[in-house]
């Protein structure tokens, strides 16, 4: 049996369910607000600032740092421990699939899932440039590819979690600690950070505040496909721990 | 003899939630046909199931089902079919959705995938409510679809948790003449149920258990007939003159103690000696014109060797 086709069996189904499933409306909204928010900045009387900067700014501090991480947490984390929680994971394991396939056809239809909203909403959003004069069409793909690395790390890392531990609230707002006072630790410990390596690739990257420390920003070479091969690794780690899961919904 | 291929095969398997015991010390060794798992709440069943089916993995020692180590789950899952007690479904689909969903992932084309799922439903009498979602099934309903997502990819052993529960008695009868023809086709039929007439009629052996352990297994005659000791047979005989018969069964009969029917047509006689019992009627008729209607065991059956073993029905319906 091809892998390939086992899955994208799984993730077809997996987007299936997402269409279906009303718990994700907290996340539509997470990606839908910076549209609004960029809308009534852009047809605000007397706005002063350029519009591409409001922009980079709603995008670092509100879309990339806080609702693809939030959205990434509540998705990714739930693509195990939810079906444990909702006594569903049996339909998948009592498949003849292996369960790495299983962990990589739910992982990428989370990704497209997440992806796909953000990026919706980063486009959406990114019209609201149109209002304000010389907008710069280049940008819109750049921030385009760091929606995509974000959600595919912050994803990876939340699916880890979302196997190893049963409550992926706890991690995740330590991990939220972490990446958004990482700026403040020397030069060694931000490089643990995701955000060490997205905000260079921002456009326009805002100013880090008086008390971070600066140290030298990986490259685009070098943090792009660092970031992709990371992620794949926690997949497979992922995926090799619920290769151990057991069904014992009474337990969980 | 049955090859290792054919079997089910459980040895010394034990199965250990931290200090809480699952199962201890099975063995066993199912041929193909309607097994069923007998036992009160908490005795071990799913357990058992979950085991055998890879959900589970045992503590100590080994499970294969039909030459497969239960440890090689994509090999056990191309011949193992699961309808388990769990009752929640992946939202959103309906029952067609879901069957050909999994065929897909099992690597069926979308398009045989819904051919195969249809035919699984029409097998379980699904058809009017497949497109529906399952949201709005009722639990009959619910457990046919989970019957026949077990069955869709036409496994070769396929082990069934309490899957008459939630059935009207016209889709009981269904479903036990569905599991008849998965028997007769040669597969493993494993069933737990609480309904022992139904037991009854549709196992071809019993696994009983307490408390974790199989407490006895094998045909139900052959488990009833290692209880004669303790447990004498009782036989009732239907018949003209029962006083006749009650008096030569304690004579020569090896009747250990004889109730006389209220309305005088019939009796019950408990024995250690069935054969010697059932000379002496044959005596009866021939040498003293006895005419007898019905000869028939009257504990030979699950629910009485389940009381005898458990010492209670469990509260079980029966």
């Amino acid at each position: 049996m091809s892998p390939v086709r086992q899955i994208t069996a799984i993730a077809l189904l997996e987007l299936r369910r997402y269409l279906a499933a009303r718990r994700w409306i907290g996340v539509y909204l997470l990606a839908a607000l910076p549209v609004l928010l960029l809308l009534l900045a852009a047809v605000r009387p007397g706005r002063s600032a350029p519009m591409e900067r409001v922009y980079a700014g709603v995008f670092e501090v509100y879309t990339l740092r806080f609702a693809i991480f939030v959205s990434c947490g509540v998705v990714f984390s739930h693509l195990i421990r939810g079906e444990m929680m909702e006594k569903t994971l049996h339909f998948y394991l009592l498949t003849p699939v292996r369960r790495e396939i299983l962990m990589a056809g739910k992982y990428l239809a989370a990704l497209a899932a997440t992806a796909g909203l953000f990026g919706l909403s980063t486009i959406a959003s990114y019209f609201a440039l149109y209002f304000a004069p010389g907008p710069d069409p280049g940008l819109l793909i750049r921030y385009l590819g760091i929606v995509i690395l974000a959600c595919a790390t912050y994803g990876a890392v939340f699916t880890l979690i979302g196997v190893v531990s049963r409550n992926a609230a706890l991690p995740g707002l330590i991990l939220l600690g972490w990446e958004t006072f990482s700026s403040l630790l020397p030069g060694t410990l931000q490089q643990l950070s995701v955000t060490h390596y997205l905000q260079p690739l921002l456009p326009l990257p805002t100013e880090r505040g008086p008390f971070a420390i600066v140290t030298d920003a990986p490259s685009p070479a070098w943090s792009i496909p660092g970031l992709l091969v990371f992620s794949l690794l926690v997949v497979a780690v992922a995926g090799w721990r619920i290769r151990r899961i057991e069904i014992r919904y009474g337990a969980d | 003899m049955t090859s290792p291929e054919q079997l089910i095969r459980f040895d010394e398997v034990s199965k250990f939630y931290g200090e809480a015991l699952g199962v201890n010390r099975v063995t066993l060794a199912l041929e193909p046909g309607i097994t069923s798992l007998v036992g009160p709440n908490g005795a071990g069943k799913s357990t058992l199931m979950n085991l055998m089916t890879g959900l589970l993995a045992p503590t100590r020692g080994t499970i294969r089902v039909l030459g497969n180590l239960t440890t090689d789950l994509e090999r056990l899952h191309e011949v193992v079919g699961y309808c388990p007690q769990f009752d929640a479904f992946p939202r959103g689909l309906t029952g067609l959705d879901l069957i050909a969903s999994f065929l897909a992932v099992r690597g069926h084309s979308r398009r045989d995938a819904r051919d195969i799922a249809w035919r699984a439903i029409e097998k379980t009498g699904m058809t009017e409510a497949a497109r529906r979602r399952i949201g709005s099934y009722s639990k009959g309903m619910r457990q046919r679809i989970k019957l026949a997502l077990a069955m869709a990819h036409s496994p070769r052993a396929i082990v069934l948790d309490e899957p008459l529960n939630g059935l009207d008695p016209m889709a009981r009868a269904e479903a036990i003449a569905l599991f008849q023809s998965f028997a007769e086709d040669g597969m493993h039929v494993i069933i737990s149920s609480h309904i022992m007439h139904e037991v009854d009629l549709i196992a071809d052996r019993i696994v009983m258990m307490s408390g974790g352990y199989v407490v006895a297994d094998g045909g139900i005659q052959s488990v009833r007939g290692e209880m004669e000791q303790d447990h004498p047979i009782r036989i009732l005989v239907r018949c003209d003159q029962p006083r006749i018969v009650a008096a030569a069964a304690f004579s020569d009969g090896g009747a250990i103690e004889v109730q006389i029917h209220a309305d005088g047509q019939g009796l019950i006689a408990a024995t250690r000696d069935v054969n010697r019992f059932y000379a002496l009627l044959h005596r009866a008729v021939l040498d003293r014109g006895v005419v007898i209607e019905t000869v028939a065991p009257a504990d030979d059956n699950a629910h009485a060797v389940y009381q005898y073993l458990m010492g209670t029905n469990g509260g079980h319906q029966l």
